[in-house]
């Protein structure tokens, strides 16, 4: 009897629902080790979706952006075989993507998802006013725009995300004192221009003008408009729905002024601070964005060969 | 203190009986709490037949509920030290408590176990896991094997 029982492995001692229970207690690059040890777990593994169930127990703001990643097609890994489209490729393809953003996500949620200001819409040239102060948390500092008389013209902010890949749920937005807006909006995309790098050596242009050549971001979400205060503090916005951003362009779209300066009576919008909150890739982790469709190839800088871009997931 | 300490029989698969103190079942396992107290349980002749848990593996579950209820003031330290003594039987021994403490819902059982089981993978090389989990034969092609290797070098 005893005898017999040794000879089994893991899955077939345990059966499929103990087996699952105890695989998805397991470290995520734990769980792609596993599906690695033999034909039998590389098929239960992907079989019984354990990656995707594994990343929503992880992350489960991620089920509400399932989506994208399962039906849209929009995160590819790279060794996909095109045109496939049997179950167990889709299956197969489900498992890799999971898998990925179960390790490469960010398992503590970042306030600082935000890595630059990237552009303002306008800006107020007398004084040293500029966007790059709105990363700033302190409340002295702040970005203003150009005085208006109409006060129905909206301004925007653009920021560059810390990675290609965020899973954004928040947004913080701080007025600079009653200098607020109406309301504000959200939008998330990428740039239509493929790097930095392609771009320099098109042309020498930096990352401003290009919006100005080529158009500006792609957006692939927008945000309905959340209602601002006019007052001096950190207002947070929770998106409806948590955004996994594809591509690292977010902007911040200011609608409606209230404030006059008394000095030449014309609107202005002053912000101090802007912060995303969400969960940005881990430094190994990157994804290469395929320029014109968007779709996101996952790439993964393996420890051993560090500083070599290998294929992952 | 004075009345007696009461018991329970549980029965396992080779119907050998044990006597148990009933508060230390019912404190660990949620079927045996859920039998207590809707009535099922007739103290003067009912046994609790668990048929797919053989008497070693159930003098341990019962020896774990035991000092878990006796010690559960200990310092943690203590407690862990204690566990990883108790855990520490080959893995057919570990695949049957696992599977006695899901039968039963012994929640905390099951997670040290789940814990243990996560160790035993954790970093580990693909050749290593595969000693350790008694896979003998991988199945994959060589090119499949290959394709692996070449995915995932740091797995090997």
């Amino acid at each position: 009897m005893s005898e017999v029982k040794n000879k089994l492995d893991l899955l077939q001692r345990l059966g499929p629902d103990m087996s699952i229970k105890v695989l998805t207690h397991l470290d995520p690059c734990d769980l792609v080790r596993v599906s690695t040890l033999s034909r039998s777990w590389h098929q239960f593994v992907i079989e019984n979706g354990l990656c995707k169930h594994l990343c929503l127990k992880m992350f489960p703001e991620l089920s509400g952006v399932r989506h994208v990643i399962e039906v849209e097609n929009m995160i590819e890994p790279v060794s996909n075989m095109l045109g496939s489209s049997s179950n167990w490729e889709y299956l197969k393809r489900n498992h890799k993507v999971y898998a990925f953003l179960a390790c490469g996500l960010s398992p503590s949620i970042s306030r600082n998802c935000i890595s630059s200001a990237v552009s303002a819409s306008s800006y107020n040239k007398i004084r040293e006013e500029n966007d790059v102060n709105t990363l700033d948390p302190r409340d002295t500092s702040y970005w203003s725009s150009e005085g208006k008389s109409d006060p129905s013209v909206p301004e925007t902010l653009e920021y560059m995300l810390t990675s290609k890949l965020c899973l954004i749920t928040e947004i913080h937005v701080q007025p600079f004192q009653a200098y607020s807006a109406k309301a504000v909006r959200f939008r998330m995309g990428r740039a239509r221009y493929a790097t930095k790098l392609e771009l320099s050596e098109m042309c020498e242009l930096d990352f401003f003008f290009a919006d100005k050549i080529f158009g500006g971001p792609q957006w692939t979400y927008t945000s309905p408009e959340f209602a601002m205060l006019q007052e001096n503090c950190l207002q947070k916005f929770k998106l409806l729905e948590p955004v996994l951003c594809i591509g690292d362009v977010l902007q911040v779209e200011l609608l409606g002024r209230v404030q006059k300066k008394e000095m030449d009576q014309l609107f202005y919008i002053c912000i101090s601070h802007v912060q995303a909150v969400g969960r940005p890739l881990l430094p190994a982790f990157d994804v290469e964005i395929d320029h014109p469709s968007g779709k996101c190839r996952l790439k993964c800088m393996s420890p051993t060969r560090r500083g070599a871009s290998s294929s992952h997931s | 203190m004075g009345s007696p300490v009461k018991k329970i029989m549980l029965c396992s698969s080779e119907k050998e009986i044990f006597s148990v103190e009933e508060q230390v079942m019912v404190q660990h396992s949620v079927i045996i709490n859920n039998m207590i107290e809707d009535g099922s349980y007739n103290h003067e002749e009912s046994k609790i037949p668990l048929d797919c848990v053989d008497s070693k593996t159930l003098k341990k579950v019962i020896d774990y509920c035991t000092h878990h209820t006796h010690h559960h003031n200990d310092n943690q330290e203590d407690l862990e030290a204690w566990d990883a003594q108790f855990l520490n039987v080959d893995s057919n021994g570990l695949y049957d408590l696992l599977m006695a403490a899901n039968y039963l819902e012994i929640r905390n059982l099951l997670d040290l176990i789940y814990g243990t089981i996560k160790n035993m993978i954790k970093g580990k090389k693909i050749d290593e896991i595969r000693r350790i989990f008694n896979i003998k034969d991988h199945g994959f092609t060589p090119e499949e094997e290959e394709q692996n290797r070449k995915e995932y070098p740091h797995f090997y």
